[in-house]
């Protein structure tokens, strides 16, 4: 049986078990930088994908655009960093600030009429994804409607953490 | 005296190092799991109440940390149909949270003025991190530019003792809390900020006398979900405003819509205003020649501040945040939700001194706890 054995920091505290600052017992947001497919990287003009052409009906279409082979015995905390840094040209008249959302971005949104599209990070037991997913919802103008797709370039940054995921598929709890 | 452990990653020199480089430091707080949380919750019958609408709330967790921690947490009714955390809709779960305080991770939804919510089983999954997010922390930035790191044949493993088919000379991507051949991230600051804070200082001007220029001012009355913050504390002297007339037209000569004035704090019942903060500061107000259409309505002009805040890294940082809740009296955080695992708004941009807030399609206000990480948002380092 392994013994239980470590490093802990106190913190303000006379105790050992409760307000510690540091305990190597503990999980920490630890990232392999030498893993087989990278855990930890900086992806520039990402593509948002395939343009969707898609009838007006409650129907949705997904792809992977990224797929890493995490090689852990579980599905992974991760945490995944995504600036929109090219817009199609309708929106991007002004010019814009290169600004952040964790984990995923709309590229189409709160507009019902057309659907909504979003590239979003997700994983598994195998692999850690980034997907792109476009849907429409049956409500207004019945013609196809052409999503962005490849409109939009992203900078993407992910970690994928040597911890398991507390976001779980299936309703069933890890073991 | 300063004593302690810091270790860096392998193959970099400990005095050139960058904070980010370090995979261990006693002086420093690290993103640290306190508690893994798997449980399946029984929600009670939501009671109708003649008072109203109201959240209940279960209790799930005592974690005994002694103070309110970050988490990342999730919840999933036993309904295979929705997928966890907030995707689809249930009759049942309007407004279902997550949340931590100082004592528990607890459950709330809302429990309409009609219908009482029926009893259900959920799934609730939590990281609770060894990490008071609503306390306020600011570890020192020492090195912010990362060296190269050489080869080199010394390091430090431990073991974390959760997987035992790990081996400490292995090149298991897990199972490892300290080990210098990881990145291992560290926290560098912690705070709280409310965000477009200007929204809800208000009050209302109820006279005008234009002969000596002075306004009447009182609270404005609460309108519904947009409660005002009770009180005028925030009418100081060099604080600037802007005036809405009771008919949207008729201004006090010589104010106007598209202008921000900056208020003379005369008594607790009345101002004066200037036409900039140096003016208010040393006293000179506008002549008023008109009294305008009344009760009019004046609100904190937005400042810079009110969208970002300063996180000590020197470089753009990569960050965590969540949704925090005041108290009744709304003057101190007491709880906060889940650090947002799918964030829709606000956006967040990053530059060598700020982030910055900015909500999407609407205005973004509210009060959020925040991690600065000792990482580099812009490179993979």
């Amino acid at each position: 049986m392994r013994r239980a054995t470590g490093l802990i920091i106190a913190g303000e505290t006379n105790s050992l078990e409760q307000g510690q600052a540091y305990d190597t017992r503990k999980y920490k947001y630890a990232v392999d930088t030498n893993a087989a497919e990278p855990h930890f990287q900086l992806l520039e003009d990402f593509s948002g994908g395939t343009k969707f052409v898609m009838p007006n009906e409650d129907i949705s279409q997904e792809e992977v655009l990224l797929k890493v082979r995490h090689n852990m015995p579980f599905k992974p905390h991760f945490i995944c960093w995504i600036a929109q840094t090219t817009l199609p040209v309708s929106m991007s008249g002004g010019g814009f600030a290169k600004q952040f959302s964790i984990n995923q971005t709309f590229m189409l949104f709160n507009a019902i009429g057309l659907g909504e599209e979003v590239l979003y990070a997700d994983a598994d037991d195998t692999y850690f994804y980034i997907k792109h997913r476009a849907s429409r919802f049956g409500f207004g103008d019945p013609g196809n409607y052409t999503f962005y797709g490849s409109d939009f370039k992203f900078q993407i940054r992910f970690m994928i953490f040597g911890i398991p995921s507390y976001v779980m598929e299936g309703g069933v709890l890890p073991s | 005296m300063a004593n302690g452990i810091s270790v860096t990653r392998q193959g970099v020199p400990i005095d050139r190092a960058a904070d980010y480089q370090k995979v261990l430091d006693s002086r420093w707080r690290f993103m640290e799991v306190d508690y893994v949380l798997n449980k399946k919750v029984t929600i009670p019958v939501g009671v109708v109440q003649s008072s109203g609408p109201y959240n209940q709330r279960v209790n799930i967790y005592r974690h005994n940390l002694g103070f309110v921690p970050a988490f990342h947490g999730s919840w999933k009714p036993e309904a295979a149909w929705m997928s966890y955390v907030t995707d689809g809709y249930h009759a049942d779960l309007l407004g279902a949270t997550l949340w931590a305080d100082e004592e528990w991770v607890y459950f709330t939804r809302l429990v309409d003025a009609f219908n009482n919510s029926a009893s259900l089983s959920i799934d609730v999954s939590a990281l609770i991190y060894n990490l008071p997010i609503l306390e306020v922390y600011q570890a020192p930035t020492e090195i912010a530019v990362g060296t190269a790191p050489t080869k080199s044949n010394y390091g430090l493993r431990a073991l974390d003792g959760k997987d035992p088919n790990v081996k400490i000379d292995g090149s298991s991507s897990h199972g490892f809390s300290v080990d210098t051949k990881k990145k291992i991230i560290s926290v560098n600051r912690v705070g709280q900020k409310f965000i477009n804070d200007w929204i809800f200082d208000d009050g209302r001007i109820t006279a005008t006398d234009v002969g000596t220029d002075t306004f009447t001012i009182a609270e404005e009355p609460s309108s519904g979900g947009f409660a005002s913050r009770t009180g005028l504390e925030w009418i100081k002297t060099g604080v600037g405003m802007q005036l809405f007339p009771a008919d949207f037209t008729t201004f006090p000569n010589p104010l106007s819509m598209a202008s921000i004035y900056y208020a003379i704090r005369t008594s607790e019942t009345t101002m004066k205003l200037a036409i900039s903060k140096a003016d208010a500061e040393a006293g000179n107000a506008i002549n008023i020649n008109t009294t305008g259409s009344l009760p009019a309505t004046i609100r904190r002009a937005a400042t810079a501040d009110d969208t970002r805040l300063a996180h000590g890294a020197e470089y753009p940082p990569s960050f965590l945040f969540c949704e925090a809740e005041l108290n009744d009296e709304r003057t101190i955080p007491i709880a906060v939700q889940s650090l947002k695992h799918y964030s829709a708004t606000p956006l967040v941009r990053a530059d060598t001194t700020y982030l910055y807030f900015t909500g999407v399609q609407a205005v973004y206000a509210g009060l959020i706890a925040y991690i600065v990480l000792k990482d580099p948002i812009e490179v993979a380092q």
